[in-house]
């Protein structure tokens, strides 16, 4: 049992009492003194009350906005994120396997300054694993895209809502491999030992690597984007290609990646989200080759969520398009329209 | 010797089943993937505190958000363990608000903003017209306390944050820390008596 504190403790102490990070001799006092109990009791119900103001935490699009702007920038001030990554120093190699199967391995080391963090958190060891020779550089291929052949097929606009969603978004332009790391082969110097101190023995540092051709950062996105899109992630497909108009608004790719992230919207189910970027889409490029097919898929949107003055006025724009199938879902929509607006 | 090519591996599938301290390290390395992680795990409390902050409006907020996970990414490398990821995390939040809200008619404008959300009672009195004067008037004091005060109180009382650690975040003494602590408390405690 601890001793009691004799006199009423300091404000410090009654501070670090209430933090409850007080010492077991104060806390005891306070819980036998009325006046120190009655001053904690009145300061707890003030901070009681003032966890009970009020917080307007953001929607959760406007969330998704802000971390879409936090991994844009972040990729932009990060080279590792979106073209090369620094040189790491490599730990070495394990071999294993029996006979003709040799598996190598190598773990990656962080860098220096991130020591202190791995001995903190093991578990990010299971991060980065890339075999290489001990002093490789790493860096994210860069290939320039596939020669676009021809005109990509278009998304088919139909009479249904749903139907008016891209039967067929795949891109045949547009390669979706999954990012690669190329290792620069390092010069042929013996493995490191397994633990040495760095300062006593540096190693020789292999010359750098020659600068690969990179991709602009919004086409990785757009890559990326589309590799979601096939795999069925609309989520990440959506925040992928928003990424890519937040990279390169003025870009070659702004105006597609606005429209498929629209798409990428309708097709994760956010029906609101996606009404509200088919009309940015719209306001941004209403010019646009696809403002029609973008019309005909609103307005089917709008037809769902029971705006149907808008509706109808998307019909309209997208009646107008060149394209048959697109006039053909428009003009279903409107027949809709007609048809929940008749009397009975 | 001929190139290799290798798929990079992303932490995509995996981000939930790490801890804290592994997402921040592998943010270090600069895999994005684990800053998104990072922010999809703390948002939530950057927010709140930022909106507990009586000096943010909704856009202030979203760039203090957006900052406070710039720098996380920036400085990633430099995490010690000597606190809680979210600890750390809030730290820098409370460091990027102690920096962009300097300016002290800034300050007085957002406060402003601030306490018309509360304003515009009528002079009715019953429980709820005196409930939510009690919490004008809290909302008051916390907006007039100093930003180091405010700080203290809202990372130690409100966000309840370990009061060793939140010092060690904000790179003050324990004892500094609990002083501001408890002036900030009584000014609080003042208000409310005062409205009673």
């Amino acid at each position: 049992m601890s001793a009691m504190v004799p006199r009423c403790p300091g404000e410090l102490e009654l501070a670090r009492a209430l933090g409850g990070e007080g010492d077991p001799a104060v806390v005891a006092h306070i819980a036998g003194c009325l006046a120190c109990r009655g001053a904690q009791e009145g300061f707890a119900q003030v901070i009681a009350l003032a966890r009970q103001l009020p917080l307007d935490l953001p929607s959760r699009s406007r969330r998704e906005e802000v971390r879409t702007a936090v991994l844009a920038a972040s990729s932009l001030s990060m080279p590792a994120c979106g073209l090369v990554r620094r040189p790491v120093p490599v730990r070495g190699l394990l071999f294993a396997g029996i006979a003709a199967a040799a598996v190598v391995l190598l773990h990656v080391a962080p860098p220096r300054s991130a020591r202190g963090v791995r001995e903190a958190a093991p578990a990010a060891e299971a991060h980065g694993t890339v075999p290489a020779q001990p002093g490789a550089r790493l860096a994210v291929r860069a290939e320039p895209p596939p020669p676009a052949v021809g005109e990509p097929p278009e998304p088919k606009a139909a009479g249904a809502g749903d139907q008016a969603r891209p039967r067929r978004p795949a891109r045949p332009a547009i390669s979706a491999a999954p990012p690669t790391v190329e290792v620069a082969p390092a010069p042929e110097v013996a493995p490191a030992p397994p633990s040495p101190a760095p300062e006593a023995a540096p190693s020789p540092r292999p010359p750098p690597a020659p600068p690969l051709p990179a991709r602009a950062a919004d086409e990785l996105a757009y890559d990326d984007a589309w590799a979601a899109m096939r795999a069925g992630d609309f989520t990440r497909a959506a925040t992928a290609f928003s990424r890519v108009f937040l990279l390169a608004p003025d870009g070659a790719l702004a105006e597609d990646a606005s429209f498929w992230h629209a798409v990428a919207l309708a097709r994760g189910g956010r029906r609101a989200e996606s009404i509200t970027a088919f009309r940015d889409f719209l306001a941004m490029h209403a010019r646009s080759a696809r403002a029609g097919e973008a019309s005909a898929m609103v307005g089917w949107l709008l037809v769902e969520s029971g705006q149907r003055d808008e509706a109808a006025r998307r019909f309209q724009a997208a009646a107008a398009d060149p394209r048959p199938a697109v006039r053909r879902s428009a003009r279903e929509g409107l027949d809709a329209l007609a048809r929940r607006t008749r009397p009975k | 010797m001929t190139a290799k090519l290798i798929p990079l591996r992303r932490i995509d599938g995996d981000a939930t089943a790490m801890s804290d301290e592994a997402l921040l390290a592998a943010c270090a390395t600069g895999d994005a993937a684990a800053l998104g992680a990072l922010f999809d795990r703390f948002c939530d409390a950057v927010y709140r505190f930022a909106g507990r902050l009586p000096t943010t409006d909704e856009l202030a907020r979203d760039d203090l958000v957006q900052a406070t996970f710039l720098e996380v990414r920036r400085t990633a490398h430099a995490f010690r363990g000597t606190s809680s990821v979210k600890t750390w995390i809030l730290g820098i939040a409370a460091n990027v608000a102690r920096h962009a809200l300097r300016g002290e008619r800034r300050r007085r404008v957002h406060q402003a903003r601030y306490l018309e959300r509360f304003a515009g009672a009528p002079a009715l009195v019953d429980a709820q017209v005196e409930r939510r004067m009690l919490m004008a008037r809290i909302a008051e004091a916390l907006a007039a306390l100093p930003r180091d005060q405010q700080l203290a109180f809202i990372l130690c009382d409100l966000e309840q944050l370990p009061g060793a650690e939140v010092a060690r975040t904000l790179e003050i003494p324990e004892g500094t820390l609990w002083r501001r602590l408890h002036t900030a408390r009584k000014a609080m405690r003042a208000a409310v008596e005062g409205a009673r």
